[in-house]
């Protein structure tokens, strides 16, 4: 074997076994660097004859491109293996917890609340806000409740010395909303009620929607075609049994309870009332100074507790206002 | 009102079951609230009588009874009650029944005597047991019926929700009249005679208020005995309408009553004075009721008095001194109309609910009290061996009520209800519901009958329609949309995006009472808080001046529960009574705990002041007023004197931040914890987006300049931030303060503040010398106001 056969089984025996990138920068030098092994072979070149010097210039070309490919490929090889030890070396267990914040909620009834807002909205219901601590006039006289009328006991009304007193009902924002608003009118109102009544099934706080519209030519059959769109809306289902039933609210005639057919535990089907409704009484109109024969209008309430209960399932009142953060962050908007 | 089928079937009779029958009165308003079996089950239980009685040999208490069930042949029953006698006719269980209880009765020996069955009292059937030992029935019963047959057991009672304007149907008679208008079948009321007088004596009735006693009819009844035994048909249907048995005059007017809907009394007219005076009461004058009770009136109230006395609260309750008792001989007896305003919220008044006021506050029919005098006398004529006088009435015809004549246009009955009805089915519904009907050009005029108060205009007709049509046969129509965009968002839209604002930054939302302990409410407040008349108990007794108690006691519980990390907040309203009244919605919030979750590799720090203060800058960078606030050292009520600030939107305070302080916490069972609360008043100024402007950056590259100063610990590092802005550098767009240091390498009363001053121009890039320029302006001007010192680094 000639000598520059040897050179080139030597350097490719030392490329195969070399294992660091620094060593292949060696090897590089050892051969093709300006001092090389094979660059000393092509310096050599001069001392042949002019007949041999292509054969042997080629071969020694050729050689050099073997060791360089030969390197090439080497370094590829190790710089992939850094990569992938590096690599093995950083890996994490995916399993373990991501760092996390505190995560907030929204209350139920606020969600509740939201929802029948958004509901509303659609039919061009603007949300409207009344004070808790009304007057005699607001809560009761303009709805047609006169002092010692009957339905003043069925309120269990609470009290203050001066003689205003908690709203028992957002019904008193009808009343402050005709005062200082022309018909057409379209308001739901929202918020706290309060009664003096407490067990497992009565709070003495908890939160009403009153809805009101006033215009031309508004019927009972509109009321209830509204009524019940959003109750399929709200549970999601349009096959809910709904009835109404007669009833009596002194600010509205005719008036109507709603009933939801609803399952029991036992899979019995129950009406559970949901609502109250009717046509705006023309007492209530006289009161506020909207001229009954042009419009008349509609109203109705719904308790949100009530059905926030039946939507979610929960089936004692209290937990609404204990706070509890178990209760409290089961519920996503 | 409670109601039995059987006592309503007597006086009408619909096709349908009393569930049906419950329905369809739910369906026209009459809210059927439960049907409860008159008496449980008692298949065994047979009418029976004592036909002698013998000493128990072995036992004092105990008789041997030999009973007979209509067969010759006798039963032999040991039984222990004291007054099991002779010719008693009694309920016996036989062999084999199963009483209500869950006993089974087989023959057995008591004490070595042999006894087959069992001789009940009244409540080991299940029954209202008002006397001890055995149930002592009507010697009329067959002997050997069952005893659910011989006493019409097979009966159940409608417990009817009668909503306040529906006061006609508050008796069997009134319910009858509905259910006949709904089936359109006739009603069949018992025939009421009116009895000849057979002695003359009068009682004079002297009526000084006609206005609110228009109507006074009153009888003497002699020789009345008061110790008759009231009839077990009439104790059964007293009992069904849930009325207890009193005497037998007491509860023939209680019968009278739940049959007409006539409230009734009788007085012991030996205890009476000279004459019936209806009248106002004195200011001041007293009078003992029925039950015993003492109370004292004033001049608003309409009571029954004679020469010497008050002997009636009118309507309402009688007297104790003119009650009729067992030795009662006399009676007078009392059937009136009073105007409903008169008794109205009077019983209230006394703590008062009888079922006279119940009925005279929403109304009884003023053509009643004759007829229902009639009906009574009847009864105590042939239970109570009574002999009646002359009826005497003082009508005052001017005070009557007068029905309306109501104009209804069928015209109307379209507008409101939204469908059309024919005319004559209309008029068939005001015909069946006793009201006197006549054509008109557009429509009906209808005249109710004197029992229904609650027809007075055109949509008390109307509602009559549909109530009897029943709403759900009407058709339902869309709503005309009818939307209109305002230029503003609503502030309801406004408070939710707060809400979602907090519950990113980890608040969970609460909801706590508006009235809470008085003590809570003076931990944050110097006046005092609105006191309710008549709370609930003495924990929710005054009106909120802050959220925060409650929110705190929230928090409180959730740690109790093993809650690591609290953010709780509340939207809602605190009430102060100043000289107006203010009802104010605040946000408001209170942290305690870990400032994050406990997890691995992450320390667990607690929250403090500046955990809060960053999540209210937070808050206001999302609602994009971040640049707007300011926080200032403040003083606050109940929170801690160095490490509270009031906060500060375009120089108005609205709201503020800090921590408890030690004595508020205390006082809030919140002791050795840091806890921190803030409020904002709910305002559109900073709620309501702003119309927000587009603006263009800075091409050239920023330069950031560090420096440290040394100042006195007490200056503020707003104050610093404030004293460089004055300066307004144009080419300074932000100030970082990136360390505040005291301690080692420090002069005690100094601190040192590290600020990283964010230079850019917006049409060059900065020179170094100018940058210099600047650094060295805001040192100069640090080292004038505040004797800031450059630290050399």
């Amino acid at each position: 074997m000639s000598e520059l056969e040897q050179l080139l089984a030597t350097a490719s025996q030392a490329i195969s076994v070399c294992d660091g990138l620094k060593d292949i920068e060696a090897l590089r030098v050892q051969y093709l660097g300006k001092k090389g092994l094979v660059t000393e072979q092509l310096k050599r070149l001069g001392q042949l004859s002019a007949a041999e010097r292509p054969a042997a210039g080629q071969r020694i070309n050729e050689v050099k491109q073997a060791i360089q490919a030969q390197l090439e490929t080497k370094t590829a090889q190790l710089q992939t293996a850094a990569i992938d030890a590096k690599l093995k070396s950083e890996t994490i267990d995916v399993t373990l917890s991501g760092r996390t914040d505190v995560v907030g909620t929204l209350h139920p009834v606020t969600i509740t609340l939201r929802r029948i807002e958004k509901l509303f909205q659609r039919h061009g219901f603007s949300v409207v806000d009344g004070p808790e601590i009304e007057d005699d006039f607001h809560n009761f006289e303009a709805l047609n409740i006169p002092p010692h009328h009957p339905a003043r006991a069925m309120h269990d009304t609470f009290y203050f010395a001066d003689g205003l007193l908690l709203r028992t009902h957002t019904s008193s924002v009808q009343i402050r909303t005709m005062q200082n608003e022309q018909p057409p009118i379209r308001i739901i109102a929202p918020g706290r009620v309060y009664r003096c009544d407490s067990d497992i099934t009565h709070s003495p706080m908890f939160h009403q929607v009153e809805g009101l519209l006033v215009d031309k030519n508004v019927n009972f059959a509109q009321l209830k075609g509204l009524v019940i769109e959003f109750l399929h809306a709200f549970f999601h289902n349009d096959q809910l049994g709904i009835r109404f039933r007669p009833s009596y609210f002194p600010f509205t005639e005719p008036s109507a309870e709603v009933d939801i057919e609803w399952l029991d535990d036992d899979g019995q089907a129950h009406w559970l009332e949901v609502m109250g409704c009717g046509m705006v009484h023309p007492n209530v109109f006289s009161q506020v100074g909207i001229d009954h024969q042009h419009y008349n209008g509609f109203a109705f309430g719904l308790g949100v507790e009530r059905l926030a209960m039946l939507y979610y399932g929960v089936r004692d009142l209290r937990m609404f206002y204990e706070n509890d953060m178990r209760f409290l962050q089961q519920f996503r908007a | 009102m409670k109601v039995s089928e059987q006592w309503l079937r007597e006086w009408v009779q619909p096709a349908a079951s009393a569930l049906q029958l419950g329905e369809r009165l739910t369906m026209a308003g009459l809210e059927l609230d439960g049907l409860q079996p008159v008496a449980p089950d008692l298949t065994g239980v047979v009418v029976a009588r004592i036909e002698s009685t013998a000493p128990h040999p072995d036992a004092d208490k105990l008789q041997i009874c030999q009973v007979s069930v209509g067969s010759d042949e006798l039963r032999q029953i040991v039984c222990g009650a004291k007054n099991a006698r002779a010719g008693l006719t009694v309920a016996l269980a036989t062999e084999g029944t199963v009483l209500p209880g869950g006993m089974t009765i087989k023959a057995a020996q008591l004490r070595g005597v042999d006894s087959f069955g069992m001789l009940c009292g009244a409540s080991e059937l299940g029954m209202q047991d008002e006397i001890d030992g055995l149930w002592e029935l009507d010697d009329s019963l067959p002997l050997g019926q069952p005893i659910t047959q011989a006493l019409h057991l097979d009966d159940v009672v409608l417990d009817i929700d009668l909503t306040p304007n529906r006061s006609d149907c508050l008796s069997v008679a009134g319910i009858a009249r509905e259910v006949s208008a709904l089936y359109d079948i006739a009603v069949t009321a018992p025939e009421i005679s009116e009895l000849a007088p057979v002695h003359a004596e009068v009682f004079p009735v002297n009526v000084s208020v006609p206005q609110h006693c228009p109507r006074y009819c009153g009888r003497v009844i002699n020789n009345v005995n008061a110790q008759a035994k009231t009839p077990v048909w009439m104790q059964e249907a007293l009992r069904r309408s849930g009325i207890n048995c009193i005497s037998i005059v007491v509860d023939i007017c209680n019968f009278v009553m739940l049959e007409l809907g006539q409230p009734m009394h009788a007085f012991d007219l030996d205890q009476l004075n000279s004459q019936i005076n209806v009248r106002m009461a004195h200011q001041g004058e007293r009078c003992v009721l029925l039950d015993g009770k003492e109370i004292t009136l004033s001049d608003e109230h309409l009571v029954i008095a004679d020469d010497a006395q008050i002997l009636a609260l009118a309507g309402i309750s009688g007297g104790q001194s003119s009650a009729v008792t067992t030795t009662t001989q006399n009676i007078f007896l009392e059937s009136a109309y009073f105007d409903l305003l008169a008794i109205a919220g009077k019983a209230r008044q006394f703590g008062l609910h009888t079922e006279s006021s119940h009925r005279f506050e929403r109304g009884v029919d003023p053509q009643l009290p004759l007829h229902a005098m009639h009906r009574a006398s009847a009864l105590l004529v042939k239970y109570a061996q009574g002999a009646v006088g002359p009826v005497i009435e003082q009508l005052s015809t001017a005070h009557m009520p007068v029905m309306p004549s109501i104009d209804l246009a069928f015209s109307s009955v379209q507008r409101v209800l939204g469908i059309e009805l024919a005319p004559d089915d209309i008029a068939t519904m005001f015909e069946n519901l006793g009201c006197a009907v006549v054509t008109t050009a557009a429509g009906l005029q209808v005249s109710p009958p004197s029992y229904r108060f609650d027809l007075a205009i055109e949509e008390d007709l109307i509602e009559e329609i549909a109530r009897l049509s029943g709403y759900d046969q009407f058709p339902t129509q869309p709503l005309a949309a009818h939307n209109v965009l305002a230029p503003q968002a609503s502030q309801s839209d406004a408070l939710y995006d707060l809400h979602q604002n907090l519950v990113s930054m980890g608040y969970t939302e609460a909801v706590t009472f508006s009235f809470m302990p008085q003590e809570w409410c003076q931990l944050f407040a110097e006046e005092p808080a609105k006191a309710l008349a008549n709370p609930i108990s003495s924990e929710l007794s005054h009106m909120r001046t802050s959220l925060w108690p409650g929110l705190c006691s929230a928090a409180g519980y959730n740690l109790k529960r093993q809650q690591t990390a609290v953010r709780l907040y509340e939207i809602g309203r605190k009430y102060r009574d100043r000289e107006r009244l203010e009802q104010t919605q605040v946000l408001a919030g209170v942290v305690v705990g870990d400032n994050q979750p406990r997890q691995w590799g992450v320390p667990t720090q607690q929250s403090d002041f500046y955990d809060v203060k960053g999540h209210l800058q937070q808050l206001f960078q999302s609602l994009g007023s971040a640049p707007e606030l300011v926080f200032k050292a403040a003083q606050i009520m109940g929170l801690h004197p160095g490490k509270s600030a009031n906060i500060c939107y375009r120089d108005q305070v609205i709201g503020c931040l800090g921590v408890l302080h030690p004595h508020t916490a205390k006082a809030l069972d919140m002791a050795e914890r840091e806890v921190i609360v803030f409020e904002l008043a709910i305002t559109s100024d900073w709620l309501q987006k702003t119309h927000q402007q587009f603006q263009l950056w800075s091409k050239f590259p920023q330069v950031r300049r560090d420096i440290t100063v040394l100042v006195s610990q007490e200056v503020e590092v707003q104050a610093l931030i404030d004293c460089i802005q004055m300066l307004a550098i144009d080419a300074l767009q932000d100030i970082v303060i990136f360390s505040v240091y005291q301690g080692e390498g420090v002069s005690e009363g100094l601190k040192s503040v590290s600020l990283g001053l964010i230079l850019q121009d917006i049409s060059s890039t900065l020179k170094d010398q100018q940058v210099d320029t600047i650094t060295s302006n805001i040192i100069t001007q640090l080292s004038q106001t505040y004797n800031a010192e450059l630290r050399s680094s």
